[in-house]
């Protein structure tokens, strides 16, 4: 910003020094996110058997060890098979949400959209032993399916949130031009809402995969001793030392996250044409 | 096809509630069962099951979940106010940036730690703050001595902030968006410094965002598992490691729903007074 | 004589059938009546949006819904449409009840003021949406699509998406889509109010060219009285939910049925009326400002009255039984070959007249000035 070269001499030190303050700061917060990344990343080259730092050599070898054992292949299936439904049906639950929210006067719809808000918000220890009081009581604890509804009531405010705001972006008067063309409602909202929600949609169903993927704590509540999903395995791997696979397996799912987040937004900006 | 209104059966470009009612079902469902209930079963279940309200006596009274949820409270407290002053700070370059480069580089650092996932970034944060790791050489070569953060309560408020930090930047960006900018031009015409001109015009406007932001961070935090878990050990119990500890250690569910709903309630407390303070829409805001 | 209030209050339904039925005849004999809206009423709640509006459009003709913003005329607009269903009355499209049917049903065609095309359909297709949803065939729908295109100047831009194109040209294509499947009635809600000036020029000309074309009934929607006065066959001046006048704009114009009409239609100053005597042959005695002229007049019998003047009546030079004011300038605008002149007088309060700049030598602020209005120029009307 040209703050500094606009305004009158009088206050330009000041001005630099609180915009190279605020620029530090800035800055400095930025690498100290990033650097954890390309720590990992960096890592991930090494060729040590044991962890150390810096490494010894530099190779390959943890890629070859990750792909030699199937433990880490066998935690990724789990995961992607509980994360497919979740996004799944947590499109299926928010998409008819959106239309009762936003086109109807249905009281409460609003109170309605922020109780599914409430998953994101609340401490998620506590609700994960609100779970696991549940499921010992249905008997769900240790279940594919326990598991599924459990990380559904996740994923629903995630996949609400991005929908929500390209639905309310939607003007109602499309549906009404359709309508008066002479389509039924539903009819234009198959023809119409839908088309233009669709990306969005998609956008919340990525979303709703990858953090399904990625939950690290319902399941050390509510899993059972067979079931590891990858967080459980890399997180039951590091709670006993470093295993320096770690990096690769960690530098692949950060490559194939960010690539989905790309995608995801992609999505979603698409759908505001 | 039409769905018709009301009962005179005229059309109603507003979707009749009963049909509002039916898409709204599979959502209701989904909370009635996954959400409201079990919250309630845990409320009861505290309340009745094992020692009844003596549960919580027993958490509150005892050391060790006394001192769990002091750290916890603190941490949370501490690590709103960082993550929200550093997250507005990026989340303000960003704002002014007239860069689209430079924006999508800080975008791509704030999001870090959500393309990275939970166990990857704190498994990296125990890599560089253990003994003989990154952070320790360098100090070292500074001349610093050696330095073991690691299993400290600091390092659980570390990897808390490194995770809050995108949540507190995205809300603030909404903020800093719906803030007019020509605001703080026009402090700027009538002579205020840059600085005075961001303390008076902009953080005032931003407050009530910045409140909401704040609580929503601090819910959060409270409930932080896996970050306490790795970062943090014997030294630095959280309550989520004690939670865990009288779940599948000493097999005292009862105990552990009593602790669960102290911090339910704590967060429920901080984000209802956020609410009376700054209104639902600028919550929901914060949210989106 | 004046101020004593009998006949219905302003407002209430029976006065808009009074004066709805005061106004012209049918132009040029009697065309076919196509929509027909009797004692047609809104309310949300406490709130009264409609009350008891009784309207006739006839076939061919564009008739405007003109009135400010509460003035109920867009409410009126979604109760033709469909998009809400009356508190109380009925909508006949050629004596058939329409007003529970959906939109759909009811076979009418609408342009909205932002055009609301759809994005993701090409031109073609949003055109050709109606005639798709009526299972015309594809080589007749290509046939007609392109008509509509050429009608409207859009040719060769039928591939193209909306947002390709200017905001002049989305609206030509609202109107064709609107137009393409040949509804009996075309709805129009203040289609040139995303325009700037220019565009809007040019677009009033085209909506005015279509009519006149093809012919087809329209119900148009502005609170601009210029657009008003351009495009249509018949006005219907609205005001808090109810007709305030119908009629041809020249007649609306010349003979405004109230103060309202006046006021917000022909711009015309309301004076102060001292006394007046309703002469029995459309003329009244009145005695105004000090001057006694004989005048048209609209007010019904034992309505409160007030002198209607429009603003380009006055002038500089007068003869015998002219209105004459008198009073100190106290504004002067120039409006390019016209002057607008505010006058303070002290017996009938403020004056706006508009002059002809080059008649306008010698005026200056705070001078006074004497002018003079044709008494056939006024008018007395009910008054607000």
């Amino acid at each position: 910003m040209s703050g500094a070269r606009r305004w009158p001499d009088r206050a330009s030190l000041a001005d630099r020094l609180t915009a190279a303050a605020g620029g530090a700061v800035g800055a400095a917060t930025a690498l100290a996110l990033l650097v954890p990344a390309v720590l990992v990343a960096v890592l991930s080259f090494s060729d040590d058997s044991f962890f150390d730092f810096p490494p010894h050599a530099w190779g390959v070898r943890q890629y070859r060890v990750l792909l030699e054992d199937p433990r880490w292949g066998q935690a990724l299936w789990l995961s992607v098979r509980i994360a497919l439904p979740v996004a799944a049906l947590a499109g299926l639950v928010v998409v008819p949400m959106l239309f009762a929210v936003h086109r109807s006067r249905l009281p409460l719809r609003g109170a309605v959209q922020v109780g599914g808000l409430m998953g994101i918000v609340l401490p998620i220890s506590a609700y994960a032993v609100a779970m696991y009081g549940l499921f010992a009581q249905v008997g769900l604890l240790g279940s594919y399916w326990g598991l599924v509804l459990a990380y559904l009531a996740l994923a629903v405010p995630v996949t609400m949130l991005v929908t929500s705001a390209a639905m309310s972006r939607i003007p109602v008067e499309l549906e009404l031009a359709a309508m008066v063309a002479g389509a039924g409602r539903v009819q234009a909202w198959l023809a119409v809402t839908l088309r233009l929600l669709a990306p969005a949609i998609a956008a919340g169903a990525v979303l709703a995969f990858v953090s399904s993927l990625d939950e690290a704590v319902l399941i050390n509540f509510l899993g059972g001793p067979g079931q590891q999903t990858l967080p459980k395995a890399i997180l039951d791997s590091v709670r006993y030392g470093l295993d320096p696979v770690i990096t690769a397996i960690a530098t692949l799912l950060m490559l194939a996250t960010s690539l989905a987040l790309a995608l995801a937004s992609r999505l979603a900006r698409g759908s505001a044409a | 096809m039409s769905t018709a209104a009301g009962g005179d059966g005229a059309w109603s470009a507003v979707l009749p509630n009963r049909y509002a009612l039916a898409l709204l079902a599979p959502l209701l469902a989904v909370l009635l069962a996954l959400v409201v209930y079990p919250l309630g079963k845990l409320t009861v279940d505290s309340l009745t099951s094992g020692a009844g309200v003596g549960n919580y006596e027993a958490v509150l009274s005892s050391p060790a979940g006394r001192r769990a949820l002091v750290t916890t409270i603190l941490a949370s407290v501490l690590v709103s106010v960082v993550a929200v002053a550093l997250g507005g700070t990026l989340a303000w370059q960003i704002r002014v940036s007239s860069s689209r480069w430079l924006r999508g580089a800080l975008w791509l650092a704030v999001l870090a730690p959500f393309w990275m996932g939970t166990v990857v970034k704190n498994y990296a944060i125990v890599i560089l703050l253990s003994a003989e790791g990154p952070l320790d050489r360098a100090l070292q070569t500074l001349g610093l001595g050696p330095v073991s953060w690691l299993y400290t309560s600091t390092a659980v408020a570390i990897g808390m902030v490194y995770t809050m930090v995108p949540y507190a930047a995205f809300a603030l960006y909404g903020v800093f968006l719906g803030i007019d900018r020509s605001l703080l031009d026009a402090a700027r015409g009538l002579g205020a410094s840059r600085a005075r001109a961001i303390a008076g015009v902009l953080l005032p406007l931003a407050l009530p965002g910045l409140v909401a932001g704040g609580a929503l961070v601090f819910a959060i935090s409270l409930g932080f598992y896996v970050t306490p878990v790795l970062l943090g050990g014997a030294q630095a119990p959280f309550m989520a490691s004690y939670i865990q500890d009288y779940i599948f250690t000493f097999y005292d569910y009862p105990i552990a729903s009593a602790a669960s709903v102290i911090l339910l309630v704590v967060a429920l407390a901080v984000l209802g007074v956020a609410l009376a303070l700054v209104g639902r829409g600028r919550l929901r805001r914060a949210l989106a | 004589m004046s101020g004593q209030a009998s006949g219905p209050p302003p407002g209430s339904p029976a006065r808009a059938l009074e004066t709805s039925t005061r106004s012209s005849p049918s132009p040029a004999g009697a065309a076919e009546v196509v929509l027909s809206i009797r004692a047609l009423g809104k309310s949300y709640g406490a709130t009264f949006a409609l009350r008891g509006v009784d309207l006739e459009i006839r076939r061919g003709e564009l008739l405007t819904l003109l009135g400010p913003s509460g003035s109920g005329k867009t409410t009126l607009l979604k109760l033709i449409a469909g998009f809400e269903a009356p508190s109380s009355g009925r909508v006949l499209l050629h004596g058939r009840d329409i007003s529970r049917l959906s939109p759909a049903r009811r076979g009418l065609g609408m342009v909205f003021q932002h055009y609301a095309l759809f994005p993701h359909m090409t031109v073609a297709q949003n055109v050709g949406y109606g005639l798709k949803l009526r299972r015309v065939a594809r080589a007749e729908r290509e046939r007609r699509v392109g008509e509509m295109l050429a009608l409207l100047r859009l040719d060769g831009l039928g591939e193209r998406y909306p947002r390709q194109l200017s905001g002049g040209q989305q609206q030509r294509v609202a109107l064709g889509r609107a137009l393409a499947y040949d509804p009996e009635v075309i709805l129009m809600d203040e289609p040139l109010g995303a325009l700037d000036r220019s565009l809007r020029i040019e677009l009033e000309e085209q909506i005015r060219g279509v009519h006149r074309e093809l012919g087809a009934t329209i119900v148009y929607v502005t609170h601009d009285q210029r657009e008003a006065l351009a495009l249509s066959d018949r006005i219907a001046v609205m005001r808090d939910g109810a007709l305030a006048g119908v009629g041809a704009p020249a007649e609306l114009y010349r003979l405004p049925p109230d103060g309202f009409v006046a006021s917000f239609f022909a711009a015309a100053n309301l004076l102060e009326v001292q006394a007046h005597e309703l002469l029995g042959d459309g003329r009244a005695r009145v005695r105004c400002g000090g001057c006694e002229i004989a005048c048209p007049v609209t007010a019904p019998e034992g309505s409160p009255v007030a002198l209607a003047v429009r603003r380009r009546s006055l002038r500089r030079a007068g003869t015998a039984g002219d209105l004459r004011v008198a009073g100190v300038v106290s504004e002067m605008v120039l409006l390019g070959d016209e002057q607008e002149i505010a006058l303070r007088t002290p017996l009938l309060g403020r004056i706006v007249a508009v002059l002809d700049e080059r008649g306008c030598a010698g005026i200056a602020l705070g001078q006074e000035l004497e002018l003079f209005a044709p008494a056939q120029e006024t008018v007395l009307v009910a008054a607000l």
